[in-house]
């Protein structure tokens, strides 16, 4: 125990340092010439040369420092800060101690000429410990890697005596000669006085370290492949033979040195089925404390040592003096190992017990608090002689000494912080909710802390998903000075060791938002993974990707039209074509903009489909639309007259007519992206109609206020809901008499359907058994049909909306123009000469974007021609029931364009004809009652005549000019002129 | 033997604690141990009433502290992080329940042992919402108390005095199947704690903190019902309680008193298909005038917990209705309501004015929690869907809700002034004894579970074919004549309350041409 052995590889990175600062002198202001004070470790030092260059030391020191103290850190710094800071001090403890060999005393009276001198301050404990200080870990019995080093002189116990941070400049001389890093050392467990456990336990740090070297220099990928295979877990198949053989980390570490990675990401899974280091795996995750910061070294060693020998075989960029300044750039860093890949638990689950172990959590940050400045080391002075002390942080504490730890001062209580000379490193809190699917049922999500540090600080944002692998901690809560219960009550918390980001989350975030580099997750040096194949580890899929596969398989289920039009509102009876349609409207067709034209993008066509139901009260439209609005992303749903459509916001307001408040909100532009659902359709005022005509062309909504005009987007469909005029529909009569809406604004629906209340004997009974099993049993079972959830339903459309985008094939697009032409021709009558329109490019563009919507419902990337056909099917349907013009019989889209079928023009004309030969007949006697002209025509007609249509015939003559109507009501007669 | 130990267990809580650490393992875990024993004295109920109940009477603040109080609350808040505690102390009592390290053992450097370490759940409990002063058997003289919650935020009744307090639970059995508006009795040991929540401990103050030793279920009912009630199966109570509701507080409005009935006793009776309570709307109250409307007393009398949610302007834009979480501190909202309370939504004091984006969000939970029985929680970057099972029953003072599409609406007969109540005296009480037979009705029939037989049911379906076959033969008589399937579902759910209110577990045909009736009337009445 005596002896240092010689071949004790895991020397401290200070005497690589130093050794390297020898032959590099002043190379490199912060690493380079800082060490050259170094050299006395072997021999004694050389003062001349050590003096000259700490100033640039201090300076880089300094500046870190006041850097990190004003929050300005930036966490993803090449060369870890703490080392600078670390070995910057290093320097500094030369003077004081090992050439002059009394460490204490010439210290404190350089300090005395200039506090500020860094050299003076006899900070020797520095270069050991700063430099492995992680603070994601603590280890408990205070073994720091470079222990093993130092082993003859330390013992566990050295540490918890401050005084050691003093004194121990004198281990600094002793003799860690660079020369074990050259040769390729045996590992340490060879020699018998090397066992030290840790604490309780029978775990040997030197068989970790033997294990984990050993790891790192035998792990083929074929060990992972073979591992995946036997649990049934899909592999990549290797590219070729050699690629399962190779020597995955060394290529790592390589690649390492290359980008100047300091973090190695290790997949445990990776320790555990490699055979020689099964049992790391285990010690890994019971005692993270005391094995990583032993695989940090391991890891170091061995980055040097792959240098060495790339240096010796010459390998690119490894040549001569390249090779030199390469490896003593690998000297002067920190490297960290970072393991990932346990399963993760739920944060629900973590107890005490777990305290000290590694664990892996998901979760959704809430709340990140700003970089705070994380003290390390604790920089004191003694007022009275200038002594200083640094007090590390020992589980999170700083212990303030009492009382100077010179004897010759002892003063007691005039030790005070220098904040600037204190070393502090990045620390964030992080506070990680459960995600939504992890919640039970019922219950509230949870939240940890998390404590991140270093390259991790900044990495996670509030709002992005995380995976986390880290260190569970319980610490004594603050103890309340005023109460003294607090003691026996513990925080607990995470510190981070490994963050992944996006971990298997619907709310994936949006990869473009960072940057590319530099922002990732720690350690893009070689993270053991293939990339996104690990976001299936846990031996399960990510939900998002079993969802996904789900939905896959779904969508080729045969009846997949007929299973989801079915799971759309099923507790309503029947309507399956109606709930088709709606179903193609939810999954809506493409939107298209014309690439080319003017403008910067030409026009654009709306893939929104809109829906107009009209129907007798109590048909469930109302429902169905409240389902609509429930299961619609965004969906919004206004009911009644208020909705006034166009404003922002919402107003009670007193209806004029009727003296009642209504509200009115601006449902149009809140549901932008989604549906808009629309009851009462009928009951909207005429300002609000005439804002929907531009909604459902242009989708877009102008308001004018204060003067200014703008333009908002309203991309939405629109489902509505109308009552026929006199709350019951009447069949005699057409669709626009029926409903009191503009013919404008039915003719932007692509569907319009009537939803007709018919009495029907067998199917009035069918649907009272329906109704009164649903609703008289205790317990009604549920739904026998086989249906998807409102969730299931509600994820399969939007899975469908945001990645399937078809495109109409050859095939398609001549189906589309055949049923457009057939569809057209019905109006063609070869018996007489009046041409119905039973078509216009209206329809033709609904029948586009149903059949869009269909082929998307089938998560089809083409519109093939079932779709289209499907389509036109819907297409007819509605057209059938709501164009049917019930006097002839006959389809009729004139009927929604204009408001007029041709049977109702044909008809006016005859009227029209008709009152003008009347009052022609009356001779000199111009005037002719209404009611008069009214009787008469019903006399000679076969039909009744309808005073809505003799309204119009006058109105029109009127505006010809041909005739002129005087009075009020009853009273009215009409005069023809001349 | 039973009584010193009882009156021990009332005295000094923290003792029998610790003696039962002391005393030998029986191979549980000690809190379990704790909650069986506890739960032993207090079997009886006498000896359980003994318990000092920590109400509105009776704050923390008025009680010693670590004394043995009860509280019957509703849970408001479960997303607090679980406490970790030490489990013994360095002399070998036990931890937690607040208890101290005994003094001289406090030493900075004693290193833990983690296995020691144990987790207790830590939840937010508040007077339970809206529950009316008959239900609690205390109901002594009503000593006006300032007492309030230090965290207001937490209490769904808006600027109501109310209790809140800090629950710790240390019996994971007990502290599992807590969840938010549950409702709950918890017996443990007062004391005062920083809430546990906010991440600066030294910040928060002190709230009053219950570390349970046991804890008991409250029924929806609060005070144990019983269905069917042979007693009331002859339904002369039932018509007195429609009389009694219909002459004070709807102005003799028969027709509306028993809607009324039947909406304070639905509840969610399936979510697949939604079963769900049948709301109820009535109009036509007419300027308010900040008065209270008569109906609301009269139901305090007769339902255990009812909670009016103003719906003016002001309320609307400025008050939150749905839990939300804000710096990780669960805020309650209006509709945060246990289940089987009923919710009273006034539009009466409506006014014309705007409403804020926050005040059309306010609108919409509301149209939701109606619509779906589900109220939203708020967390950050998430929503939580929580189950709810309240009827609510609007009160608007025009024709019809602007807001609100009710199942069933009913206008009331007379407009405006004697629907309110002049003063708070104004009604007059039947007999305390009938009043409690009222109370057993309703009671009753909210926990009913009511089926139907066959032949029932196929007399409905004929029923409803036939009656849509005569309305189509003679449509001309009248256009509205024909029943629609909505209206053969609101007829359905009209006839399981009308026999849950008879106490009578059937429907019958009896009570399906009751059910038609009472519908005709209502929308005769609409017309």
């Amino acid at each position: 125990m005596s002896s240092p052995p010689p071949i004790d590889f895991p020397t401290s990175d200070l005497d690589a340092e130093m050794e390297d600062g020898t032959g590099q002198a002043a190379r490199n202001s912060s690493t380079g010439p800082l060490f050259l004070p170094a050299t006395p470790s072997t021999t004694a030092g050389t003062p001349a040369r050590h003096r000259g260059s700490d100033a640039p030391g201090s300076d880089v020191f300094r500046g870190s420092v006041a850097r990190r103290a004003v929050g300005l850190a930036t966490p993803r710094r090449d060369r870890d800060p703490l080392f600078l800071a670390g070995g910057s001090s290093s320097p500094m403890a030369f003077p004081s101690s090992s050439p002059a060999k009394t460490p204490r005393r010439p210290a404190p009276a350089v300090a005395d000429s200039d506090p500020l001198d860094f050299p003076s301050s006899p900070a020797p404990a520095a270069p050991q410990t700063p430099r492995h200080r992680r603070g994601d870990i603590h280890p408990s019995i205070n073994i720091t890697p470079s222990a093993s080093a130092r082993r003859p002189r330390r013992t566990p116990s050295t540490r918890s005596d401050r005084n050691n941070l003093n004194s121990d400049g004198t281990h600094l001389d002793v003799p860690m000669s660079s020369a074990p890093n050259l040769s390729a050392a045996p590992a340490p467990s060879d020699e018998p006085d090397e066992i030290r456990a840790i604490w309780g336990t029978t775990v040997s740090l030197a068989d970790t370290m033997k294990m984990f070297r050993d790891f790192i220099q035998g792990f083929k990928p074929k060990y992972r492949s073979n591992y995946d295979r036997a649990n049934g877990i899909k592999t990549k198949p290797f590219q070729s033979p050699e690629e399962a053989e190779v020597i995955l980390y060394e290529t790592y570490l390589r690649r390492m040195r290359r980008t100047g990675d300091t973090n190695l990401n290790i997949d445990v899974i990776n320790i555990m089925v490699y055979p020689p280091s099964k049992k790391l795996h285990s010690q890994l995750t019971k005692y993270p404390q005391e094995v990583i910061p032993v695989m940090d070294q391991v890891l170091k060693d061995l980055m040097v040592e792959l240098a060495e020998i790339d240096h010796q075989a010459g390998a690119e960029g490894m040549e001569g003096v390249e090779g030199e300044e390469e490896i003593a750039d690998i000297i002067s860093k920190v490297y960290k190992v970072r393991p990932f890949g346990l399963p993760s638990v739920n944060m629900r689950n973590l107890n005490p017990s777990d305290t000290d172990k590694l664990v892996c959590i998901k979760g959704l940050v809430i709340r990140a608090t700003p970089v705070i400045p994380d003290m390390k080391v604790a920089f004191f002075r003694c007022l009275t002689c200038q002594h200083t002390v640094q007090v590390e942080i020992d589980r999170g504490k700083i212990e303030e000494p009492a009382r100077c730890s010179r004897e010759v001062c002892g003063s007691v209580g005039t030790m005070t912080l220098i904040h600037n000379r204190c070393e502090f490193a990045d620390r964030q809190v992080i506070r990680l909710q459960e995600t939504p699917d992890a919640v039970p049922d019922g219950q509230t999500p949870h939240t940890v802390s998390l404590s991140v540090y270093d390259e991790l600080v900044d990495v996670a944002k509030p709002g992005d998903r995380l995976v986390i692998t880290g260190v569970f901690r319980s610490v004594p809560a603050r103890v309340n000075p005023r109460m003294r219960t607090m003691k026996s009550l513990f925080k607990t918390y995470i510190d981070a060791v490994h963050i992944k980001l996006g971990g298997g989350g619907i709310l994936g975030f949006d990869k473009s938002t960072r940057p590319a580099q530099g922002d990732r997750a720690p350690g893009t040096a070689g993270v053991g993974d293939g990339g996104d194949e690990d976001e299936d580890r846990d031996g399960q899929q990510s939900k998002k990707a079993e969802a996904e596969q789900r939905i896959r398989e779904l969508s080729t289920r045969p009846d997949i039209y007929d299973l989801l039009s079915r799971s759309l509102a099923p507790s309503i009876w029947e309507m399956d074509d109606v709930k088709k349609g709606i179903l193609l409207q939810l999954f809506g067709g493409t939107n298209k903009s014309v690439a080319r034209g003017g403008g910067g993008g030409g026009p654009r066509y709306r893939g929104d489909i809109n829906v107009l139901l009209v129907g007798d009260p109590g048909t469930s439209k109302s429902q169905i639309l409240q389902y609509v609005h429930k299961l619609a992303p965004r969906g919004v749903y206004t009911s009644g007259k208020g909705s006034s459509a166009v404003g922002l916001t919402a107003y009670v307001t007193r209806d004029p007519d009727t003296k009642q408040l209504v509200l009115e909100s601006g449902a149009l532009v809140l549901s932008d992206g989604g549906v808009c659902c629309i009851d009462e359709f009928d009951k909207m005022s005429d300002a609000t109609r005439s804002v929907l005509h531009e909604v459902m062309e242009q989708q877009t909504v102008s308001i004018a206020k204060a003067g200014i005009i703008t333009t908002l987007n309203a991309r939405t469909s629109i489902l509505a809901a109308a009552n026929p005029v006199g709350s019951k529909y009447d069949v005699d009569l057409p669709v626009t008499r029926n409903i009191d809406l503009p013919p404008t604004l039915i003719s932007r629906f692509d569907l319009l359907y009537l939803v007709l209340d018919q009495v029907d004997e067998s199917l009035d009974r069918r649907l009272a058994q329906h109704l009164v099993s649903l609703y008289l049993e205790d317990r009604p079972a549920g739904a026998s049909q086989d249906t998807l959830q409102l969730p299931e339903l509600s994820t399969y459309i939007d899975y469908a909306r945001t990645n399937v985008n078809p495109t109409i094939t050859e095939r398609a697009g001549e189906e589309l123009v055949s049923c457009y032409v057939e569809m057209r021709k019905l109006g063609e009558d070869s018996r007489t000469n009046e041409k119905r329109i039973t078509a216009t490019t209206r329809q033709l563009e609904s029948m586009i974007r149903l059949s869009e919507g269909h082929a998307r419902m089938r998560l089809s990337p083409f519109v093939e021609l079932e779709d289209v056909q499907e389509a036109s099917r819907l297409m007819k349907e509605a057209i059938r029931t709501s164009a049917m013009d019930p006097r002839t019989g006959k389809i009729d889209m004139g009927l929604l364009n204009t408001g007029t079928g041709s049977g109702q023009r044909k008809l006016r004309e005859d009227m029209r004809k008709a009152v003008l030969d009347m009052l022609g007949a009356g001779g000199k006697n111009r005037n002719v009652k209404w009611s008069d002209v009214v009787r008469q025509l019903n006399e000679q007609s076969s039909v009744k005549v309808d005073n809505a249509e003799f309204n119009e015939v006058v109105k029109a003559l009127e505006n010809e000019g041909l005739i002129k109507v005087v009075g009020e009501r009853d009273k009215r007669v009409i005069r023809k002129m001349d | 033997m039973v009584s010193s130990l009882l009156v021990d267990a009332l005295a000094r809580p923290s003792d029998l604690l610790i003696e039962l650490s002391r005393a030998p393992d029986d191979g549980q875990e000690f809190p379990t141990r704790v909650a069986s024993y506890f739960d032993g004295i207090f079997s009886s109920q006498d000896a359980f009433n003994e318990i000092t109940v920590l109400d509105l009477h009776t704050p923390p603040e008025s009680l010693k502290s670590r004394s043995l109080v009860r509280f019957d609350c509703m849970i408001q808040d479960t997303s607090c992080s679980p406490e970790v505690y030490l489990s013994k102390h360095s002399n070998g009592d036990c931890g937690g329940w607040g208890l101290t390290e005994p003094d001289g053992a406090i030493s900075s450097d004693s290193s833990v042992d983690y296995t020691l370490l144990k987790e207790c759940s830590v939840v937010w409990a508040v007077s339970i919402p809206g529950k009316n002063h008959w239900c609690s058997d205390a109901g002594g003289a009503s000593r006006d108390t300032s007492a309030s919650s230090l965290l207001p935020h937490k209490y769904p009744l808006h600027s109501t005095p109310h209790l809140g307090v800090q629950v710790k639970i240390y019996d994971p059995a007990q502290s599992e199947p807590l969840r938010a508006t549950d409702l709950y009795s918890f017996i443990g040991i007062l004391g005062t704690e920083p809430w546990s929540t906010s991440l600066e401990p030294t910040s928060s103050a002190p709230v009053p903190t219950i570390h349970v030793v046991f804890s008991r279920r409250i029924a929806p009912t609060i005070v144990p019902r019983l269905f069917p009630d042979p007693s009331l199966q002859d339904s002369t109570i039932r018509e007195q309680l429609i009389s009694w509701i219909a002459q004070e507080g709807l102005s003799g409005d028969q027709l509306a008193a028993e809607l009324v009935l039947l909406s304070i006793i639905s509840k969610v009776q399936s979510r697949v298909p939604p079963i769900l309570p049948l709301s109820l709307a009535l109009t036509g109250y007419g300027p308010s005038l900040s008065r209270t409307p008569k109906l609301v007393l009269v139901l305090s009398e007769l339902v255990p917990m009812l909670s009016v949610l103003p719906l003016s302007l002001e309320v609307l834009n400025s008050t939150p209705f749905i839990p939300e979480s804000k710096e990780e501190d669960l805020h309650s909202g209006w509709l945060q309501l246990p289940k089987g309370s009923l919710c009273v939504v006034s539009e009466i004091s409506l006014e014309e004015g705007h409403i804020s984006e926050k005040g059309v969000l306010n609108l919409r939970t509301v149209q939701d929690a109606m619509a779906y029985q589900t109220v939203d929680y708020v967390f950050p970057f998430s929503r939580f869907s929580f189950e709810t099972d309240m009827p609510f029953l609007v009160l608007s003072s025009g024709k019809s809700s602007p807001f609100f599409k009710v199942p069933v609406q009913a206008q009331t007969e007379e407009n405006g002034e004697g629907l309110y109540a002049a003063d708070d005296h104004s009604i007059r009480f039947p007999s305390p004894e009938l009043l409690s037979e009222f109370r057993k009705l309703i009671g009753g029939a909210k926990i009913a579970s009511v089926t139907l037989d066959g032949t029932t049911a196929n007399f409905i379906q004929d029923d409803f074919v036939k009656e849509r076959q005569t309305a189509s033969s003679n449509k001309n008589a009248g256009k509205t004549g024909v029943v629609t399937s909505d209206d053969l579902i609101t007829r359905m759910m009209v006839a399981k309350l009308l026999a849950a209110t008879l106490h009578q577990p059937e429907v019958t045909t009896e009570v399906w041409e009751r059910a038609k009736a009472l519908d005709a009337q209502r929308k005769a009445r609409l017309l």
